[in-house]
């Protein structure tokens, strides 16, 4: 899932692009207002991530050229602008969320996966994945969520990757190149410390001993496995 | 808030003016009763001056007559000589023993000359009718009927004829009458020469018009400088003294006397005075409104300064909180490896205190924008429970610092509608609460229930909670606990007073309920199903 981020203020920019990548999107970046609707013309991403005062075009104006030829594509506006009219304005322009700064992490990260889960349900139900089940947790990718019983489990994109993934390949190891491949894109430097550090924070949420994994196992020096069954 | 002042400064202007015309023209209407009755008196009493200069001549005019009918005599011839010489009467009269006429002779009836048959004529009824033979001198003495008592024994008489005022003069000698009719014409020209003596007695009465006025309304004499109009009524009038009671004198003051003495002038004083006041009551009352607008339009600046400051800090405060935010991300994921708790503990509290000032950047912001009645609520599906959790998880690594414990009990899983900014930042007050007033209870409590369309929740610590007093405030704009725990502690003094407004905004409410330990705050939403808000 691409995501496009238009932010003047790089440092911004640069950290919303970490922050989307370690979710498991991939992103494009513009610093203004041109080079947003360029690349969106030329990429078509997903969803958007729109700051409003911009050098050259603003925000507005970007959402209602995109909105001219475009209604699905969920624009997110990200502004210090937090007056009641600039919400206004772009919400009546077509945008699905407005994002206030300073925002924390997870703010950013609970509104993006909310515009996932409208991308998957709303627009591009072609697109929606299937549930699946793993040992006793139902995976529903298309609402970013794994069910236990009463229990839910927030996920991120990655996560769900990852697990689609596992689910597919049910009973059989998948290497670690191929996990990076499949989850992290082919741009990004495969790294196994980083895969370690992600597998081990998703086993701490979705696994019941996150000592003795019963979903995502370890077969050292290969890779990982799910065992199927559930 | 400017209608309201220019209201409430029209009340403080308009009223006291008001009050001021009220018993400025009742005393004015009283004080010019007063004048008008002073004016009155004094023009009366001046018109007596002139009424006695009236009656000195008219006892002038007697003592002639008296002395023009002395010594007195029964011969005709006497009399006629006497009669046609004098300036004072027309006719003499003499009645002999039985009030018989002797003088004009009637008994010698056509001896007599044509103005003795005149005078006869005109006088013939009184003689028949005895109308002044038949008094009894002692009963004249009192001015009753038509005679009257004067100095000596003459006396008068007086009747009406010809449209005018007849006057006799008779005195009695033995068993004789001798009586003088008087020259009307002469007693009128000693009269008016008189009178402008009666300039020196009453120089006012000489600015207006006097008239003396005869008995059917025939002005007989006038002067005085005014000319009054046409019609006009007196302002003073009073009768002559007798004999001429039949007479007035009627006094018109001239406008300008009139004016001035039944305070034409006073209104005029009053008015300007009056008109004076108001003025200057409006000059203050525009200095009070000017300076009144400046403050407002200065507070109104300072709120758009600290506005704009506020706006200004968010960007470089994003990247403080997010990067601090991705470093502690990092740390933490590489924990399981290395020891790197001070790291931890360091990035704790950047992250913890650009969490805290964008509390406060949101808190000043709301607070400038319900000033503005701008504030707006913007629900969105979600989920009660999981706000809470999110702003609890920010708190943690501050409560577990001060050796808070989070006790959390959930009770709003289901999805509804609500503006998650606005709970987050009312729980984040209350928490952030918690945090810097009530961290010496060791546990902060958290409790959500939902039903139906409302959602509440209560947040429980067991710090040194609240007297009843301060409970009552803790919700105004600005007002801070100040005793011991608060000094030394930051704070706006705005977090409950905007959390409050928000919870209503949200059609809930936030209270603080009693408890035996702590402070123990309720906040109400009204968050129906997803969709219907």
């Amino acid at each position: 899932m691409r995501v496009l981020v238009a932010e003047d203020d790089a440092n911004i920019r640069a950290g919303l692009e970490e922050v989307l990548e370690r979710e498991g999107y991939e992103t494009l970046t513009a610093a203004d207002g041109a080079e947003a609707l360029e690349l969106y013309r030329r990429e078509s991403p997903d969803f958007i991530c729109l700051d409003i005062m911009m050098p050259g075009i603003d925000g507005y104006q970007i959402c209602r050229e995109i909105r001219r030829e475009d209604l699905t594509t969920p624009i997110i506006f990200i502004s210090a602008k937090s007056e009641e009219v600039d919400r206004v304005v772009g919400l009546e322009l077509g945008a699905d969320d407005f994002i206030l700064k300073p925002f924390g992490v997870n703010e950013v990260l609970a509104r993006i996966r909310a515009v996932t889960r409208r991308c998957y349900n709303q627009g591009r139900r072609e697109q929606r994945p299937e549930d699946f089940h793993m040992a006793d947790l139902d995976i529903v990718p298309a609402e970013l969520r794994a069910k236990r019983g009463e229990q839910t489990i927030d996920l991120s994109l990655r996560d769900t990757k990852i697990l689609t993934l596992l689910y597919r390949m049910s009973g059989r190891v998948v290497d670690r190149n191929s996990i990076f491949r499949e989850c992290w894109g082919l741009a990004h430097y495969a790294n196994s410390r980083t895969l370690d550090q992600h597998i081990s924070q998703l086993r701490k949420r979705i696994e019941l001993d996150p000592k003795n994994p019963q979903i995502i196992r370890t077969v050292h020096g290969a890779g990982y496995r799910y065992d199927g069954g559930g | 808030m400017k209608p309201k002042l220019i209201a409430v400064l029209a009340l403080i202007v308009l009223v006291p003016l008001a009050v001021v015309a009220w018993l400025g023209a009742k005393a004015m209407g009283d004080e010019q009763a007063m004048r008008k009755l002073g004016f009155h008196e004094l023009m009366l009493g001046q018109l007596s001056a002139v009424d006695a200069v009236l009656a000195r001549s008219v006892e002038a005019y007697r003592e002639r007559l008296l002395n023009e009918m002395q010594p007195f005599t029964l011969d005709v011839d006497e009399l006629r000589r006497r009669t046609r010489n004098s300036p004072y009467a027309v006719q003499f009269y003499v009645l002999g023993p039985e009030d018989r006429l002797i003088y004009p002779p009637v008994a010698l009836a056509d001896q007599l000359t044509l103005d003795e048959r005149q005078a006869l004529e005109r006088t013939q009824q009184i003689w028949d009718e005895g109308e002044i033979s038949n008094r009894r001198v002692d009963a004249l003495d009192s001015p009753r009927g038509s005679e009257y008592a004067s100095a000596g024994d003459a006396r008068w008489h007086v009747w009406y004829r010809d449209r005018g005022l007849q006057m006799i003069l008779w005195v009695r000698e033995g068993d004789y009458l001798y009586a003088a009719e008087v020259n009307r014409t002469r007693l009128l020209a000693d009269l008016i020469t008189a009178l402008p003596e009666t300039d020196a007695l009453a120089p006012e009465l000489a600015e207006g018009q006097v008239r003396l006025i005869d008995s059917i309304g025939r002005p007989l004499y006038e002067w005085g400088a005014a000319e009054p109009e046409e019609g006009a009524e007196p302002d003073v009038e009073t009768a002559v003294g007798e004999p001429l009671g039949a007479w007035r004198l009627e006094y018109y003051a001239s406008s300008s006397v009139a004016g001035a003495a039944l305070g034409s002038g006073l209104w005029w004083n009053f008015s300007a005075t009056w008109v004076l006041l108001a003025m200057g009551v409006f000059a203050l009352a525009l200095y009070f409104y000017r300076e009144q607008a400046a403050e407002m339009r200065e507070a109104s600046q300072r709120v758009s300064f600290v506005n704009q400051v506020s706006h200004e800090l968010k960007t470089p405060l994003t990247n403080i909180r997010m990067y601090a935010e991705l470093l502690e991300d990092n740390i933490r994921a590489r924990d399981a490896v290395e020891d790197n708790q001070p790291l931890t503990r360091y990035v704790d509290v950047i992250v913890f205190e650009s969490q805290r000032l964008s509390r406060l950047i949101g808190n000043v912001l709301s607070f400038s924008r319900g000033r503005r009645d701008a504030l707006d609520l913007h629900p969105k599906p979600g989920v009660v429970d999981d706000v809470i959790r999110r702003v609890l998880d920010q708190f943690e690594p501050a409560f577990e610092s001060k050796k808070v414990r989070i006790d959390f009990s959930p009770g709003a899983p289901d999805e509804t509608s609500f503006d998650p900014d606005v709970l987050e930042q009312i729980l984040g007050n209350l928490a952030s609460n918690v945090e810097k007033y009530a961290a010496s209870g060791g546990v902060l409590e958290v409790a959500s229930r939902q039903e139906a369309d409302r959602v509440q929740i209560t947040v429980q610590d067991r710090g040194p909670g609240l007297s009843a007093a301060e409970g009552r405030r803790v919700f105004e704009p600005f007002y801070r606990v100040h005793n011991r725990l608060t000094e030394g502690v930051s704070g706006t003094g705005i977090g409950l007073a905007i959390s409050r407004e928000l919870a209503r905004l949200h059609g809930g409410d936030l209270v603080l309920l009693p408890c035996e330990v702590g402070a123990r705050f309720q906040l109400t939403m009204s968050c129906p199903p997803d969709g219907k808000e």
